[in-house]
Formats: C-alpha cells, sequence, structure tokens
C-alpha cells in the first residue's frame, strides 16, 4: 500500500466561449486570447509553488473544469499538464477528466489531452433536440456534436455526457431521444442534471416569456412534469445498464468518476485556479474570483485565497 | 517569524487562529523566486512562467496636444515604476494628471484606470502608452491585448519599400528564438516532411521511393497516432473500379478541371488541380498498396450502380463517387493509414527516418534558402535542428483552433457570422507562421473554410441537400443547386443573421430528391432504398407529433398548417405558401427563371402531407480551414514577389491554390483526396526535379537561432 496521501486535483478553467445564459458560477467570456494564455500561466505558477508542499501526496484524480477547458488554450493546458504530471506524483491509473463543449475540441485540443494523459471527456452536452437547446440559450446546435465526434475518431478518450432534464419542450419522447443518442456516441457515464432556473441569469428572463407561450415547444415543465421526465431518464438508465454511482451520475461498471466518487468520500483535494476550492489538512480554502487580481499573485496562496475555514472534523 | 508554506498558512489559518487577511501578512516561503520558480529553471515546471518579461518598456500615445511617452518597469509579475513625460501637453490644462495617472496605473497595476478629470484626451494617451508598455513585457501584440485592431496595416520594408496587408497580422506573432547552446543535437536529410498526417506521409514516402534520405516529424506519439476524417475522395482508381463497379474510364479529368475552376471563379491554382485531375487515380492505387486487399476497403456513399442508371453530372457541375473509408480494409484506422505510408517510405530508404512526438518550431534560413527546422522533443522538451539538402515541407495541417488567425484569414465566413468567435476544429496555424516568417505569404483571398456560415447549412435531415429553402420572410432566395453543397451555400450565409433556412419537400418526392442530389461533402452518403426507409421512419414520427414537430422536421397534411408550425404567420405565411407552390410550377415546368437552377435538380412539391424543416447558421461547425501558404504548381512556397522560396515547400492544409474562394466538393473526402494525391505528387517533384540548394549542415546564420 502506498504511504503516499491520496489526494485529487481541481484545475478550474472558467471560460465560457461566450456569456451563458443559465450559470452564474465564475465564468470567464472567451473573448480575449492573451488573457486566456495570462490565465493558464497563472495556473502553471500557483500549481508550481504548491507542489513542493504536496510531495507526500498521490494524485489519484484530476478534474479540468469549472468551465469549458477544451479550445481555450489548448497549447498552454497542454503544457500546465504535462508540467503538473512532473511536479505532482500521480498515480499510474489517475483518471484525468477535462470538460469540453460539442464543436469546440480541436486537434490541439487532443495533442493537449494526449501530453496531459486525459483518458476522459466530459461533454457538456445539455440535450440533442435543437428547440430545447435553443430555448435554452446554447450557443451552437446539438449536431455540432458530429463534428466533435469525428474528430475524436479512434481516440480512446472515455465520453462522459452532461444533460438536463425538465428543460422548456422537453417530453419523454425528446428525453429519451437525446439519451439513446448519447448512447450511440458511446458514453462511458451519464450525468443528469435537473434544470435549475437561476435567479437574474438571462435564461430566467427567457423562461418569464415562456410561461405566457402557447408553443409546446416553449412549456417549461412543471415540478410534477419534470420529476417525471428524470425518473423516465433514471429508468432509462437502469435498463440500459448505466449504474448510479453518485447522485445524478450514472456509468457503465468500471467507468464511473473516480474524482466525484473520491471527493463524495472526503479526500484531500487541492484546487487551482479562479474560485478553486481546496480541502486539505482540516480546513477548507477557496481561491478569490478576481482574474487580474489571480493572474497577478497566483503563486501567493495570501494574496489568492479568499476564505479559509475549518472543516469538520 | 517562520515563513509559511501554502500548505501551512492553509492549516495555520484553518485553525482559525487568524483570519485569512491578518494570515495574509505571514511572509511565505516557497513563492517562486527567479525565473525558474521554486525548482528553478531545471525544475519541473519547466522554466519561466511570469507574468512579464522583466526590464524597462516605452512607449507613446496620442494626447491632446501631441505624443506622450510612458516608460515603465516590470519585474516579473508586478509594475514596478512609472514614469510619464506629457510635458507637450498644455499645463494649465493637465496640472498633476501624470502624478495622479502614475498613482492610479500603480496601484491598480493597470492600465485600465480613469482618466483625470478636465485632462481626458491627455490621460487616453497616457493609458494608450501605458498599455502598449504592458503588451510589450506581456509579450503580446498590443492589438491582441487591448482589441484595437489596426486594419489596414502598411509595413515599411528594410529597403524602403512599403507593403500593404489588407487583413490583421497580429495572429502572426514573431519567431521564436533558440538558443544554439539549447540545441542537444541534429540529423540531416535530403528531405524533412513536418507532418506525418494525410499529405505529409505520402509525400515521404514518394520522396523516399524516388531514391532520398528523407525525415519526416510529427509531434503525435506513434503509439496513439490520429487522423481524423479518413474519406478519401477521388475519380478513376482500381478501387473505384473493384468496389463500386464504376469503370476507371468514367470520369474525364478534363471535366473535372472545367467544374473546379468554375465554382471556384477561376481562383484555383491551374496546375495543383491539372496535376489532380489527371493523376489522382493512380496515386490512389499507388498508396491503396498498403491493402491487403483493396476490395476489402469500404465505400463511402453508396450509390446504386445497377444499369449504370446514376446521373454523376448533377446540374451543371460533375460529382463523383468514389469515397474510400481509409480506416477499412483491415487497416483500423485512417491514422494507420498514414502510419503505413510512411512505413513503406522507410522500407524503401533505409537511411530515412520517422521522428514521433517532436514538434517543429521554426524554419532555419542561409539567406533566402530554406534549409531546415528546429523542433522541440515532447518527451524531454530538448531541442533538435534537422537540417535538409533540397526542401522542407510543411504538412502542418490548418488554423481552424486558431481563432484570431481564422477570423483574420477568411473573412467571408467572420463577416457572415458578426457575432461568432469562430472556432474550429483542425490546428493551430502554427505551420504557415513558420512559414510566414520565412518569407512566405498567404494564398490570396477570399480564403475558405470547410463549412461555417458561407452554406449555413450544417447537416440537415438529408445532408446538405439542395431542395426548395425559404427565408424568414417565407420567400425563396436563391438556386439551391448552384454548385456542390457548399458553393450552393452561400446565400443561406447572407440571410438574416437570428433566422433560419427552411428546406421544404413532400411525401410524394421525397425519395427522389434525396436520391438524386449531388455526391458532395456532407451530402446523405447512403442513399439505398433501406436508408430511404428509416427516413420515413422519422418522417412518420414528425408528422404523429404534430406542431411540435420531432428529429427536427415538422409536418402537416397542407402548407397553411405546416406554415404555422414553423412560426408562419399573416404575410409570411402567405409568402410561404407562394413560394412553394411557385417552386413546385417550375419543377413542373422544368425551367427556373428566378434563380435558374438547372431542372434535374428540382423535384415537385405537391403531394401532402408535406415536410420542412428549419436549419440555422452554423459557422462553428468548420471542420478544418483550407487556406494556405501562396503555393505554385508545384508546391512551393511564394514569397511576396510570388517567387518560390528556395527549399519551402507545402501540402495538404498548409497549401494553398485548391480552394479559393469555398470548400467545393464535388465529392465526399476531396479534401483528404487532394492532400494524399499532392502531397505524394509534391514528393515526387521534390524527389526527381527540385535542386539540391544547401549542403545539409548547420547554417552559420539562421533565422530562429542566435
Amino acid at each position: 500500500m502506498s504511504s503516499l496521501t491520496p489526494m485529487v486535483l481541481d484545475l478550474r478553467m472558467p471560460f465560457y466561449p461566450i456569456k451563458s445564459t443559465y450559470d452564474k458560477r465564475t465564468l470567464v467570456e472567451m473573448q480575449d486570447p492573451a488573457m486566456v494564455q495570462a490565465y493558464v500561466q497563472a495556473l502553471r505558477r500557483e500549481a508550481e509553488a504548491a507542489a513542493a508542499d504536496y510531495a507526500d501526496c498521490e494524485i489519484l484524480a484530476v478534474h479540468i473544469g469549472g468551465g469549458i477547458a477544451g479550445h481555450a488554450d489548448d497549447e498552454g493546458l497542454g503544457q500546465l499538464l504535462r508540467d503538473m504530471r512532473r511536479g505532482f506524483h500521480f498515480a499510474d491509473d489517475a483518471q484525468v477528466s477535462l470538460k469540453l463543449h460539442p464543436g469546440m475540441v480541436s486537434v490541439e485540443t487532443l495533442n493537449a489531452c494526449q501530453r496531459g494523459r486525459v483518458n476522459r471527456l466530459s461533454v457538456d452536452y445539455v440535450t440533442s433536440d435543437p428547440f430545447e437547446s435553443e430555448a435554452i440559450g446554447r450557443f451552437l446546435p446539438p449536431n455540432v456534436m458530429e463534428t466533435t465526434m469525428m474528430v475524436l475518431g479512434n481516440s480512446p478518450l472515455a465520453l462522459s455526457f452532461d444533460l438536463i432534464t425538465g428543460l422548456p419542450g422537453q417530453s419523454e419522447a425528446s428525453l429519451m431521444r437525446t439519451l439513446d443518442q448519447v448512447k450511440a456516441y458511446g458514453a462511458k457515464e451519464i450525468v443528469l442534471h435537473p434544470l435549475q432556473i437561476i435567479p437574474e441569469t438571462a435564461f430566467a428572463d427567457r423562461c418569464r416569456e415562456y410561461a405566457s407561450s402557447t408553443s409546446p415547444r416553449r412549456h417549461l415543465p412543471n415540478e410534477k412534469e419534470s420529476d417525471a421526465l428524470w425518473h423516465a431518464a433514471q429508468a432509462w438508465c437502469a435498463q440500459e445498464g448505466y449504474l448510479p454511482d453518485s447522485p445524478g451520475r450514472f456509468a457503465l461498471p468500471g467507468w464511473e468518476s473516480n474524482y466525484h466518487r473520491l471527493m463524495a468520500e472526503g479526500i484531500a483535494s487541492l484546487g487551482f485556479g479562479l474560485g478553486a476550492v481546496t480541502r486539505t489538512d482540516g480546513a477548507e480554502a477557496v481561491n478569490i474570483s478576481d482574474l487580474s487580481s489571480y493572474i497577478r499573485y497566483a503563486p501567493d496562496p495570501t494574496k489568492i485565497i479568499a476564505t479559509v475555514r475549518p472543516l469538520a472534523m | 517569524m517562520a515563513k509559511l508554506s501554502r500548505r501551512d498558512f492553509l492549516k495555520y489559518a484553518g485553525k482559525g487562529a487568524i483570519g485569512a487577511a491578518a494570515a495574509s501578512m505571514l511572509p511565505l516561503s516557497g513563492l517562486a523566486e527567479g525565473p525558474g520558480g521554486p525548482g528553478g529553471p531545471g525544475g519541473p515546471f519547466g522554466g519561466p512562467a511570469s507574468l512579464y518579461t522583466p526590464g524597462t518598456y516605452t512607449a507613446t500615445g496620442t494626447g491632446r496636444n501631441g505624443d506622450v511617452t510612458v516608460t515603465m518597469t516590470f519585474d516579473e509579475n508586478n509594475i514596478t515604476d512609472i514614469v510619464i513625460d506629457i510635458s507637450g501637453e498644455t499645463q494649465e490644462i493637465v496640472g498633476d494628471a501624470a502624478d495622479k495617472l502614475t498613482k492610479a496605473m500603480f496601484d491598480k497595476q493597470s492600465a485600465d484606470v480613469d482618466a483625470v478629470t478636465g485632462a481626458t484626451l491627455t490621460s487616453d494617451g497616457v493609458k494608450e502608452a501605458a498599455a502598449k508598455c504592458i503588451a510589450q513585457a506581456k509579450g503580446v501584440p498590443y492589438e491582441a491585448l487591448t482589441g484595437n485592431v489596426a486594419d489596414p496595416t502598411a509595413i515599411t520594408n528594410p529597403d524602403g519599400t512599403t507593403t500593404y496587408y489588407s487583413m490583421r497580422r497580429s495572429w502572426l506573432g514573431e519567431a521564436p528564438q533558440i538558443a544554439e547552446t539549447d540545441i542537444a543535437g541534429e540529423y540531416s536529410a535530403d528531405v524533412i516532411v513536418i507532418g506525418a498526417n494525410y499529405s505529409g506521409a505520402p509525400c515521404f514516402r514518394m520522396a523516399c521511393e524516388k531514391g532520398n534520405t528523407c525525415i519526416v516529424i510529427d509531434s503525435q506519439s506513434e503509439e496513439t497516432f490520429n487522423s481524423y476524417g479518413g474519406e478519401l475522395g477521388h475519380f478513376n482508381s482500381t478501387w473505384q473500379e473493384k468496389v463500386l463497379g464504376v469503370p476507371k474510364s468514367t470520369f474525364d479529368p478534363t471535366d473535372f478541371i472545367d467544374s473546379w475552376q468554375l465554382q471556384s471563379a477561376g481562383r484555383a491554382q491551374p496546375d495543383l488541380i491539372r496535376k489532380f485531375a489527371q493523376r489522382n487515380g493512380e496515386i490512389v492505387d499507388w498508396m491503396f498498396e498498403v491493402y491487403d486487399d483493396v476490395a476489402q476497403v469500404t465505400s463511402v456513399a453508396t450509390i446504386d450502380q445497377k444499369d449504370n442508371k446514376y446521373n454523376y453530372k448533377k446540374g451543371h457541375f460533375w460529382t463523383y463517387p468514389a469515397t474510400a473509408n481509409l480506416g477499412s480494409g483491415g487497416m483500423g484506422s485512417s491514422g494507420n493509414f498514414c502510419k503505413a505510408q510512411v512505413q513503406k517510405g522507410l522500407e524503401a530508404s533505409p537511411d530515412s527516418r520517422a521522428f514521433y512526438e517532436m514538434t517543429a518550431k521554426v524554419l532555419i534560413k542561409d539567406g533566402d534558402t530554406v534549409c531546415g527546422v528546429i523542433c522541440q522533443d515532447e518527451k524531454d522538451g530538448r531541442y533538435y535542428r534537422f537540417m535538409s539538402k533540397k526542401a522542407v515541407v510543411l504538412a502542418t495541417g490548418d488554423f481552424s483552433a486558431n481563432s484570431e488567425m481564422y477570423s483574420a484569414l477568411c473573412t467571408e465566413v467572420q463577416e457572415c457570422n458578426p457575432y461568432t468567435r469562430l472556432t474550429g476544429s483542425g490546428r493551430s496555424g502554427y505551420g504557415h507562421r513558420m512559414g510566414i516568417w520565412a518569407g512566405g505569404v498567404m494564398e490570396i483571398g477570399p480564403r475558405a473554410a470547410m463549412g461555417g456560415a458561407t452554406s449555413a447549412l450544417p447537416m440537415g435531415f438529408f445532408g446538405a441537400a439542395g431542395g426548395l429553402w425559404i427565408n424568414k420572410y417565407g420567400k425563396r432566395f436563391c438556386n439551391e443547386c448552384f454548385g456542390v453543397p457548399f458553393v450552393a451555400g452561400c446565400q443561406s450565409a447572407r440571410q438574416p443573421i437570428n433566422s433560419s433556412i427552411v428546406q421544404v419537400w413532400d411525401n410524394g418526392h421525397w425519395r427522389e430528391f434525396a436520391q438524386n442530389q449531388a455526391l458532395g461533402h456532407f451530402n446523405a452518403a447512403d442513399i439505398s432504398d433501406a436508408k430511404m426507409d428509416e427516413y420515413q421512419q422519422k418522417l412518420d414520427e414528425a408528422y404523429a407529433a404534430g406542431p411540435a414537430g420531432a428529429n427536427g422536421v415538422f409536418a402537416a397534411d397542407d402548407l397553411e398548417t405546416l406554415a404555422s408550425y414553423l412560426g408562419f404567420e399573416g404575410k409570411e405565411a402567405e409568402n410561404f405558401v407562394e413560394a412553394v407552390k411557385t417552386y413546385d410550377s417550375y419543377a413542373e415546368a422544368g425551367k427556373d427563371p428566378d434563380y435558374a437552377k438547372a431542372p434535374d435538380m428540382m423535384f415537385r412539391i405537391n403531394e401532402g402531407p408535406f415536410y420542412a424543416e428549419k436549419i440555422t447558421r452554423n459557422a462553428n461547425l468548420v471542420l478544418v480551414t483550407l487556406a494556405g501558404l501562396f503555393v505554385d504548381g508545384n508546391g512551393a512556397v511564394l514569397n511576396q514577389d510570388f517567387e518560390p522560396i528556395p527549399g519551402l515547400f507545402a501540402v495538404g492544409n498548409a497549401s494553398g491554390g485548391r480552394f479559393p474562394l469555398q470548400y467545393t466538393s464535388p465529392m465526399n473526402g476531396i479534401s483528404i483526396g487532394m492532400a494524399t494525391v499532392l502531397g505524394a505528387l509534391t514528393g515526387e517533384y521534390i524527389g526527381e526535379e527540385a535542386p539540391v540548394v544547401s549542403s545539409g549542415d548547420s547554417a552559420t546564420s539562421a533565422l530562429g537561432t542566435k
């Protein structure tokens, strides 16, 4: 048994191609390539400064997300991941997962994955239905996944798909088509998110308009209907062999997300980047959310850690 | 007080002994000291990762009366000194603006500060100059940092002449400088091919088989080598005969050349197109030697060849059925196909070598001649020099993953999508940049991408079929079959941004419509009767779904109801019904007086149920960009005077001359077809005819080294 302390890493890539209509997390619109590159370099500095502190730890899983990691700065990300493997002790079978958006995967993204030995892709798919996708305000239609699948080709990367149930206009039939589609894409894991309308988002404004629409394509499922959709999706997963491994997550046996499982078990975690969370040695620290400050002070935890609180034992 | 590490800081603060703010007063160890951080230059994180390049930088901005000057000094992560010279401004107006701006920028560590009240113009000039200093320290172009893009650009050349550019060039950057002391080793060959994919692999193989010593370099690992796409379009090969049953003599190369240049408005490189047309079948036969049995290589398109009834000429343009799946026939993947070409080359030329996980960084020049390339080993980060005697071939792929470059070069795609940050699925364009750093130029615009909003047709129900297209006003607007799908789609891209294109068909004629489209890229490859039965099932689902539609399709028994399902109201609904009926009358008459659509591409729409789909524009569906370096008919890269640069060639998506306007695609897979065939023919030219231009030893004065 290893004498090293098991740990997971969370790398925050908080970029989104355009401002999300339905998500209010610490997200940055991906407008300025120089700024994105500066952020990735800042991630390197933060990780570099921390690496020596955790030489007694073994990394079992890495989650790269918090936004859309793929296509933000593929070259920089590839360098960062390669360097992190040199700076930290990775388990031989460490699961490294990258969040991406359909249509935003390039050959360079795959090259970055190769450099960093990423072995799992988490696809922010949401739905296969073009009407539902438009209703929530996604900036690319679902069929761009065809392009992504073409790019992935024979890639050995395991695919996990994030879906949303209870979308405007969603029916059980359309939800089943979405599930069938992701299975056809080779999904190893399906993550179900019940729709949440977050106040003060563009999507919340749209929902107010939808409430007065008579179009079935704009019908927002009520609580009972949403619940029924959720259970229908769960039943489909069970029928197709996707077993629950943590809340909302359903995976084919052997393809569970180690990162999420270990986090649920309370493993120590080290977070880098904007708004990242670290839980080690009895404390929970949250990084700042200001991009400029983070880029300036990345190696200095006293300046980039916004809050620290003791973890309950 | 003892210094705290990050981990200790967390322990200390987490125990609640002090708040995080107080903890921030404690000095820390383990911070980056020197350019390499705790590990130093040789540490695990591989070198400098600071925000700025330390030093002092000066720049000017435009103030009220003229230039103002700012000088800023930086360490790795901070602005440490600011000196503002606004002595040319009216002192009674600006007062102590310099002091105020200095303090504000120093405190904020940014040029983005409030202007001094009453001295706005001066403040703006100071901020502009400060931003330029910061850009210099960051090593990024000022335009990229601020979004202020200069257009047009005129650059004064060393000889005093001026070169005028119509596009932004901030994506170009500067060639990296690699110290001689960082070069860990050197290799030499007659030919260096950068990229072992569709264009590079056959180029390498052919040059080897012509008796040259060659080196091929690729950044991918050999074990996980991957290509995407994998469909090779061509005509008149043995494969076409054996697998499709279409004789080699079926297609006249002259027809291909004619169709191609018509759709390219004469802008394709004539000799490249000629070479492809005349020799593609022969070269495909040669490439397919890697298969144990060519007959086992499957076809993309399924065409019913019974009685040879399929008409390959659609409208005024020829289309072709021969598209092979490179990953089939026991090959396993298209990546394996490329590796097999490389292996063939190595067998023919035992002194030749393949280097994987090696990334090209900068070309080497001796005077005007390109004589090599410096590459970095992905495994250990060390640099190696590869010297060539005859040629360096850029087979480095496209630039669609480089949004800035894509936007600047593919102007039609960007202008059709003014609110879209263009992204694609391909490469970063680094090869193009290497070629331009070495003196090459991009092919003359407009420059193409594969798909994107110039077609406004991502895959619809029947692929990129050219049926009846109707805009948001309920009106038909163009010849839907002018040229192959991506050429025909240009008018769709010129419709209102926030709207969909509606395609309409009927129950009585949709099979005929679907099974007689041009065999172009993104059209349905499978037009078998069995596939039509699958479509029928989906159409039935759409009909059953009523106003909700299904599978992206709406269906109704009459046009008025269909119009309502699509969201047309009032006058637009009337227009829609009229447009369908008018189109149907033209199809019946066999003549399109409005837009001259070829009669054989028009199908009636008069038997319900009627079906329609909404297709939205999608610039970011692009697989790759198709614009490359300006080349001649031998693939030699041209300089600003349009003369060949000795020793430098480009193939595949690094090469121009193939798709000058749009993705001319008379069959699926023509891009890979051109890449492989022209890659091989360039290798043949280099192998047989290109002169030796260098000794193959290290140059004494070389681009990119110091």
